[in-house]
């Protein structure tokens, strides 16, 4: 009965986002037939655009560019974030050391470093690596620290009345506990480095969904823009569904959790 | 018989500032008992009255500020890793790792001595045995009742073999007839394994009944009494000394712990 209940309540909210999403799609349309075709085009159009540039390899090299990218990209942002976050929480030396920087780093603008990268760095690779980098892996290591500092008290005494070593205590406390903290850092670290990339691709680079979309613009093609922009969106939108479903592995402990 | 714990003349002051005063606030104050193997020490007091503190001082949380704290001729907070599996604790919530399962649970402490899984699988499963939770040694905390999950936690302690065990509220937060159930198995593990345990409690009648010894502490905690109660207990009309010495003891705490 009450999963009947539940599947009734998921069609409901799938048809929810059926009508909002439609809703949208409806306006495009209308506003399309008021404004210039290469300022705003129709649906038809960018569908015709996408077709074309799905059956074009290139595009697919393309994608994988930016693609290895994000990953390379993410991958670094993370290791360094984890163990920076964990390692401000737990030594206040380190704290002290580490966190005015780090503030500091989250405080400057995305364009100062997206400007200088571009000074810094000749290899196109180096730039929007280092872009997204930086932007993004204080995001996870600011998550990491605030999952540490979550661990009740109560159970760090526990565990540290045992007696482990530092890597026992990480393994068996700070890593497992900080975990859901860190799920949330990595997903929006993702969602938004996915962006800087293509940013920083757009303003440095020749090759990447961001350099293909800069070419659209100096040529007018909306359409082309709108196009590789839902490209870019789905690319994203499956590598945050990878996350999510190495999330929901890691909690398959509390599957029918109640509390 | 040689003395497994021998806590001698111990304070732990904490500083303080408050405004203009600045000082030391004291936790425990010239303390000093011993316990050998197969005694009960039972340690009453009001809340507050610096228990927790002479608990994380004999666990090797904290450092004395003066005096010395020998379990097993070592000291708790300096020999820390070589003191691994001479003390273990079991306190007043179950304290169980929400990720592990009850074996793991009941398994950690071997875990942070670097005990390989099957070994520590295979030391835990007969006390699992012992308190009735063998059939759930893979389910996860959250799916058992909290005077299983206690059970587990005591298990926890005991998988260690350790010289010492304390009980620090253990039965506080459990309904009467669970904890009255868990009590009775816990001072059976105790006795038949010939530990040495220190019970803290609140509760002077559990104190009373299962208590080879007593101290009696006030408030910041230094000992106001000592009751022999092996011997006491031996005597003709304990039933009526009993209530008695309970109205007493009452009274002692009540005069010496201040506001």
């Amino acid at each position: 009965m009450q999963m009947l209940r539940g599947l009734w309540r998921q069609i409901l909210s799938l048809k929810y986002a059926a009508v909002s999403l439609g809703l949208l799609l409806v306006a495009w349309q209308v506003s399309s037939a008021y404004i210039p075709e290469y300022i705003f085009p129709g649906i038809p159009k960018v569908v015709e655009k996408g077709v074309v540039l799905l059956e074009d390899k290139a595009t697919w090299m393309t994608v994988l560019t930016t693609l290895q990218r994000i990953l390379g990209s993410f991958l670094l942002s993370s290791l360094v974030g984890i163990s920076l976050g964990i390692t401000i929480a737990m030594s206040t030396r380190a704290q002290n050391l580490l966190m005015p920087a780090l503030k500091f780093v989250m405080g400057v603008p995305a364009l100062t470093w997206v400007l200088l990268s571009i000074i810094w760095f000749r290899s196109t690779e180096l730039r929007v690596w280092f872009m997204m980098f930086v932007l993004v892996f204080p995001i996870v290591a600011t998550n990491t620290y605030d999952g540490v500092r979550a661990i009740p008290h109560e159970l760090y005494h526990m565990v540290r009345a045992l007696r482990p070593t530092t890597v026992g205590m990480l393994r068996m406390l700070v890593i497992p506990a900080a975990t859901p903290f860190i799920f949330t850092g990595l997903r929006v670290a993702l969602s938004f480095g996915g962006r800087i990339a293509v940013f920083a691709e757009a303003l440095s680079a020749s090759t990447g969904i961001g350099a293909a979309m800069y070419t659209m613009n100096q040529v007018f093609d909306s359409a082309g823009i709108i196009a590789w922009t839902f490209i870019l969106v789905a690319v994203l939108t499956l590598m945050d569904g990878a996350l999510g479903l190495a999330e929901s592995r890691w909690f398959r402990w509390r599957r029918d959790f109640q509390g | 018989m040689g003395q497994v714990v021998a806590v001698n003349a111990v304070s732990k002051a904490f500083p303080f500032e408050d405004g203009a005063r600045k000082g030391d606030r004291f936790a425990v104050a010239d303390v000093s008992f011993s316990v050998g193997p197969g005694e009960v020490l039972c340690i009453v007091g009001k809340t507050g009255c610096g228990k927790s503190t002479l608990v994380n001082l004999l666990l090797g949380l904290e450092q004395p500020s003066s005096g010395e704290i020998l379990i097993d001729g070592m000291s708790p907070s300096g020999d820390f890793a070589r003191m691994r599996r001479s003390v273990a604790a079991v306190f007043q919530t179950d304290r169980l790792l929400p990720w592990r399962t009850v074996i793991e649970n009941a398994a950690l402490g071997l875990e942070a001595a670097g005990e390989p899984r099957e070994a520590r699988h295979a030391a835990a499963r007969p006390w699992l045995r012992r308190v009735g939770l063998e059939a759930w040694e893979d389910y996860y905390p959250h799916q058992l009742s909290g005077g299983m999950r206690q059970r587990v936690s005591i298990c926890r302690a005991f998988v260690l073999e350790p010289l010492v065990v304390i009980l620090d509220e253990a039965f506080g937060h459990l309904d009467e007839v669970t904890a009255q159930e868990l009590r009775k198995e816990c001072l059976s593990l105790i006795s038949e394994t010939h530990k040495a345990a220190i019970v803290v409690t609140h509760n002077i009648s559990e104190a009373l009944d299962i208590g080879t010894r007593l101290l009696v502490l006030g408030r910041p905690a230094k000992v106001l009494k000592t009751y022999d109660l092996s011997t006491l207990r031996n005597e003709a009309g304990w039933d009526s000394r009993r209530v008695a010495l309970r109205d007493e003891i009452f009274q002692v705490i009540d005069e010496h712990s201040g506001l």
